[in-house]
Order: structure tokens, then sequence, then C-alpha cells
């Protein structure tokens, strides 16, 4: 039983470390203002990275969620699920008026953290 | 329907099943990113072919016709969204490169010799080496942290869920 217990806060240590990863690796690249983790990420035992990721760029169109495998060479070594959305999608998605997949738990903004933003990015 | 609207349909239901399988691939760690990326490939090629019919065109046997249809395709898209002119221009430019080289992936698009490396058949490159595509890690596709990449399969898999169900 300590086993898995151990195993489990491992591997949530590990796909929150890979998702502020991948997230700063976005946001660095001017794909995304923000990112967000879905609950699942930073609260349970899933074994994949979800985000949601604001840009201004992307066609607002609604929840698109996009699977990708890992990256081993980038770190990533676990797969994720990327939603992007506009700034007012997200706020929708904040409202409860554009829900996320029915298992994505609360987000929690990730990259940058928020007393960081740089306001005039 | 129409036998275009057929057509069109047609290649929209396959470019749906070839874009859902390069999805059901993603977690599969054993498969081979060149066997993933080939049926990303074949998605958009049909997805192109479904867009030329759904445009009044008749695409011919060729598998190149992405890169070159792409332009047309995101414009489609964005002017749903209400999107055009030089906002279009600034979103899409940026993502032309990334359409240009899924269309590279098939053995029979090489730039008149210039890009052998494709999901299909072993290589030789400039030097004499051979390479493999089993071996081979495409870096220009890295669509996770390619700047533009999500937004690529973003408009890949919406326009094909348009097609595939308009009537």
């Amino acid at each position: 039983m300590f086993a898995v217990s151990f195993f489990g806060a491992k591997c949530m240590s590990e796909i929150l470390d890979q998702a502020k990863r991948l997230a700063q690796i976005h946001y660095e690249s001017g794909s995304t203002s923000a990112v967000y983790a879905s609950g699942t990420v930073v609260t349970n035992a899933s074994d994949d990275i979800r985000l949601v990721e604001v840009n201004d760029d992307t066609i607002p169109s609604g929840i698109v969620p996009l699977r990708f495998g890992p990256l081993p060479e980038m770190g990533i070594t676990h797969c994720s699920t990327i939603v992007e959305v506009t700034a007012s999608e997200f706020k929708q998605i904040q409202d409860g008026e554009l829900p996320l997949p029915a298992d994505w738990g609360e987000l929690e903004q990730i990259y940058p953290l928020p007393d960081t933003v740089d306001p005039g990015r | 329907m129409t036998n275009a609207d057929a057509w069109r349909k047609a290649f929209a239901v396959q470019a749906k099943a070839d874009f859902e399988t390069w999805e059901i691939l993603q977690d599969c760690p054993d498969v081979a990113k060149c066997h993933k990326l080939q049926f990303l490939q074949m998605a958009c090629e049909k997805l192109a072919k479904a867009h030329l019919y759904d445009a009044g065109s008749q695409p011919a046997k060729s598998h190149a016709y992405f890169g070159k249809n792409f332009p047309k395709i995101a414009e489609y898209y964005y002017a749903r969204a209400g999107i055009s002119g030089g906002k279009y221009r600034k979103l899409y430019q940026p993502l032309r490169p990334l359409a240009g080289e899924i269309e590279c992936l098939s053995p029979s698009v090489d730039n008149n010799g210039k890009r052998r490396d494709n999901c299909e058949y072993p290589w030789e490159e400039s030097g004499g080496a051979i390479r493999i595509p089993a071996e081979y890690t495409f870096p220009n596709l890295n669509l996770l942290t390619a700047p533009n990449g999500r937004q690529l399969l973003k408009i890949v898999k919406e326009v094909i869920d348009y097609l595939t169900s308009s009537q």
C-alpha cells in the first residue's frame, strides 16, 4: 500500500513537472500567453498531461482537444492533451459557459505564475 | 447528393478515420514516429482532396496536395470565424512551412530530389548514409513543441469534422 501511494505521489510530481516544462516551452515560443493545468494533473494520479492554453491567434472554435505522444528528447515522457482557446473562450470556461471534457478538473495557472505575468505581453 | 458531394464526403470520412488513427497512435509508445506521421500525412492529403471537391474541382491522382492547397483550406476556415485579409495572412503564413513538411512525408513528394526523407522507404542522404524511416526522428515535425503545430492540427481536425458533417 505504501509503495502504491509513493508511486502515485512520484508520478503526480513528475507529471506536474513535465506539464510546467511543456508550458514553458510553449510560452517562450510565443504561442500562448498563459497555460493552465487541469486538476487531474495537479491533484490526481492521472498519467497524462492536460493543459488549457490561451492563444489569441487561435481560431475561436470551442474545445478541440489535441492528443500528443511523449517527446522524450524534450524531457516529456508522458502523453498530453492540449486545448487551445482564445482569451474570450477562456473566460467562458471560467464562467462555466464552455465546458471542458467531463473528466477534467479545476484549472490552475502553471505558466507564467500569476504574480510574474508581464503586463506588456 | 451530386457525384462531387459524394466524393467530397467519401474523402472527408476517410480523412477523419486516418486522423483518428493518428490520435490513437499517440498513446502507443512502441509505434515508430514514421507510422504515426504517415496517418497524419494521409489524413491531410484526403482533407485537401475533400476540400477540392467541396470547391467544385476534381483532384488528380497525386500525393502532392496538402502543401499547395492548405492556404485555401486555412482561408476558408478562418473566414468562417470572421478572420480575413491581413489578419488571416499574419496567422496563416507561419503555418505554411509545416503544411509543406507534412506533404513531404509521402515518398512520392521529394521536391525534385531535395527531400528524400519520408515515412515509408529508406533513402540515401547526400553523404551516402542510408536512413530508415522507422529509426528517423523527423525533427521538423515535432508538432507538440513546434510553435504552430497545435494550430495546424486544430485546423485539420476542425475542417475534417466540418466536411464530414456538412451535407
